[in-house]
């Protein structure tokens, strides 16, 4: 059961898949433009034989849908064209921009799961007391408060005032990067062994995961909150308490598991607009990311990057949106059959 | 010493409404004593106390005590100990009372472990005998099935079988029965006979529906508006019946009651906690009302042995109940000389 609910998730996220390739396709084709002039410098794409054998050395000259088929085999390949602006094929920009900001994404999640999740459990236990409407304030404020101003704050406050963490860029000036192997430097440089490398690419990477996490953490406080209290009227936590387990089994293995759906529903769009955030976080912490990257990118209308972003972020997005699904069908056996 | 006793209890919400006054009851061990009374009478709020549980925001004041220890002075702790354990609990209805998330090992097992300190593969062993203790087909694989899996009957025979985990000397069944289907009802009514004659344990047994209880209890209660009306056996109780509310309930139950047939109501509405009228809470709907019932709550007061009923009036006090005048009638002409 569990398989076959496994394979029809991972069916219709393949589909999606395509479809978003099939969109990013069609804007290229549109977008004003030759991509075979786009991949030749100024002197020869004024020469229309070289432009000729150009266009069809990649199927240029093919009708749209053969050309489609040739996209997705190049997909395939990893050959997501040039950029304008580096000069550098866009896959090894991605490679290299992609796991600063995953890091960044994948430690800012963690951290509003742990405390947005975590906070929100207090809350329902405190329901209108006092801690229940501190939190409150928290919740409203994570949700509501521009990410750009928390971040400027973040930096005043924790880099200007007192020199807690640094302000920008993932390492000391003068260190070196560990040797890739996740290019997430906090991994690499475990791996490597190193330290002193590994505390300086944490105490980097704190103030903007902390910043970026700040709306999930607000949106988890609130969704746990209202979701434990919900479950909390059941008459099967009445049946746990019956059975004389101790609180902490109550309210951990029957009520959070019972309040955890609503919970991952909201997992997947607070996910969504982290990483819409990030390209702000990145900017304000010098943060050399995707976000960054893209805003560099698009400001130059660098079409290939452009397009190599928006399938980067779909297929994280893709990704994440499939992992949802398993802690549904993990969390929840009925979910299961569907 | 009886193993629960409830003494003199009274529960109050904040802003003075009370859900239960002065109510007494005691339970033996290896009895069924049964509560009943029309919804909102206050049976389960009374039974609940006896695991230690007030309704939010309420107090308690008089006793609980379970085997002597007082349940409404322990600890969260000292609760623990006993719920589960000396005193289990069925739910109403089997579709809300079991996690629909957690597995029916789990479910089983979690308490066992706690109480008794069983590992994994023990627990799980006892699990499934316990599943066939209540006649759950197929015991093995239904331990890692989750709920949705079961029909409603099936899924209160597992619930019974978890009440059953830790040998309970008192079982807690909350109109067990009522969300079921009445050919169910009857398999599970059958289920608990069996298991109080094969494990002894005590059974408080709640239902509003007196037919079902002339079958189940040894003795009863009958409780409205949160107070104790009538209690006695239950050949006292339903068949010398004192207390006008009683009689009432027998009048109401449809001819030839078979098991789980609906109660017709009885001729206006049940007081709650909201709106309780004064003096006895019957007296708007009650035949015999007098103006003194208006004003006074009648006091409980021992009719016979062990027979108590709440009523001023007492109108069948007089007479002698429809059994002893049947057998008079019959008697009689046949032969004077016996009858005297
Ligand atoms: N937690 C609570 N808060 C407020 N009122 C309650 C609570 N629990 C029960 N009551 C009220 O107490 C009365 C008795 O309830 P209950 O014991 O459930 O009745 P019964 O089981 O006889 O139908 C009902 O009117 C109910 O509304
Ligand atoms: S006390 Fe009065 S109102 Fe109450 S049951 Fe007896 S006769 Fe009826
Ligand atoms: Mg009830």
């Amino acid at each position: 059961m569990l398989f076959r609910f496994i394979l029809s998730r991972l069916g219709s996220a393949a589909i999606l898949a395509v479809g978003i390739i099939l969109v990013s396709f069609v804007l290229t084709a549109l977008l004003p433009g030759d991509a075979a002039t786009s991949r030749l410098g100024e002197r020869a794409a004024g020469n229309p034989e070289i432009v000729a054998a150009v266009r069809a050395r990649y199927g240029l000259d093919q009708p749209l849908y053969v050309q489609f088929f040739i996209y997705l085999g190049n997909l395939l390949r990893g050959d997501l064209g040039t950029s304008i602006r580096t000069q550098k094929p866009v896959l090894s920009d991605l490679a290299q921009f992609g796991p600063a900001s995953a890091e960044l994404a994948i430690v800012a999640t963690i951290v509003a799961v742990i405390v947005g999740v975590g906070l929100g459990i207090v809350a329902s236990l405190r329901a209108n007391g006092l801690v229940d409407q501190a939190l409150r304030v928290v919740s409203l404020g994570g949700v509501s408060i521009p990410i750009f101003w928390l971040a400027l704050i973040a930096v005043y406050v924790f880099s200007t005032l007192n020199r807690v963490f640094p302000s920008s860029g993932r390492l000391n000036p003068g260190q070196t990067p560990p040797s890739q192997v996740t290019g997430m430097y906090t991994l690499d440089s475990l791996l490597a062994g190193d330290l002193t490398l590994f505390a300086s690419a944490i105490s980097h990477l704190i103030l903007p995961a902390l910043v970026l996490s700040a709306p999930m953490i607000g949106l988890l406080l609130r969704f746990t909150r209202s979701s434990m209290l919900e479950v909390l009227g059941n008459e099967y936590v009445r049946a746990a308490e019956a059975k004389g387990l101790p609180r902490h089994t109550v309210i951990l293995r029957h009520v959070l598991r019972g309040a955890l759906v609503p919970v991952i529903t909201v997992l997947g769009t607070a996910f969504a607009s982290l990483l819409a955030g990030t390209v702000l976080v990145e900017q304000i912490f010098g943060w050399p990311g995707i976000g960054a990257y893209a805003f560099r990118s698009a400001s130059n209308l660098d079409l290939p990057a452009i397009v190599g972003v928006t399938l980067f972020v779909a297929i994280v997005y893709i990704t994440v949106n499939l992992i949802v699904d398993f802690l549904y069908g993990i969390i929840d056996p009925r979910i299961r059959r569907a | 010493m009886s193993l629960l006793e409830v003494d003199n209890l009274s529960i109050h919400l904040r802003g003075g409404r009370t859900l239960v006054e002065s109510v007494s009851l005691t339970v033996n061990a290896g009895e069924i004593v049964g509560i009943a009374g029309e919804s909102g009478s206050g049976k389960t709020v009374t039974a609940m106390t006896s695991l230690g549980f007030l309704p939010a925001g309420a107090t308690a004041t008089g006793e609980v005590r379970i085997d002597g220890a007082d349940m409404l002075s322990m600890r969260p702790k000292q609760l623990q100990a006993v719920r589960g354990s000396d005193v289990a609990m069925v739910f109403q209805d089997p579709m809300t009372s079991l996690h629909p998330m957690l597995n029916i090992g789990t479910q089983l097992t979690e308490h066992l472990r706690v109480h008794q300190g069983l590992k994994r593969k023990q627990a799980w062993a006892r699990a499934a005998e316990l599943l066939e203790l209540v006649r759950l087909p197929d015991p093995h694989s239904a331990l890692s099935a989750f709920p949705h899996r079961f029909s409603g009957g099936m899924r209160q025979r597992i619930a019974i079988a978890m009440a059953l985990a830790c040998g309970p000397k008192l079982l807690i069944a909350d109109e067990i029965t009522t969300a079921l289907d009445v050919t169910v009802q009857a398999g599970i009514l059958d289920l608990l006979d069996r298991l109080r004659r094969e494990t002894g344990m005590a059974v408080v047994f709640i239902t509003h529906d007196l037919a079902v209880m002339n079958v189940v209890a040894d003795r009863l209660y009958v409780m409205y508006g949160g107070r104790m009306a009538e209690n006695g056996s239950i050949s006292q109780v339903l068949n010398s019946t004192r207390h006008p509310y009683t009689r009432a309930l027998i009048d109401a139950l449809p001819e030839g009651a078979a098991l789980g047939k609906a109660l017709v109501p009885i001729p206006g509405e049940a007081a709650t906690p909201d709106r309780r009228p004064s003096g006895c809470a019957f007296h708007p709907r009650c035949v015999f009302a007098v103006d003194s019932c208006r004003a006074d709550v009648p006091r409980l007061r021992e009719l016979e042995d062990g027979h108590l009923a709440a009523c001023a009036v007492d109108p069948f006090g007089a007479l002698p109940d429809r059994a002893q005048l049947l057998d008079i009638a019959l008697a009689t002409p046949k032969d004077p000389r016996v009858a005297s």
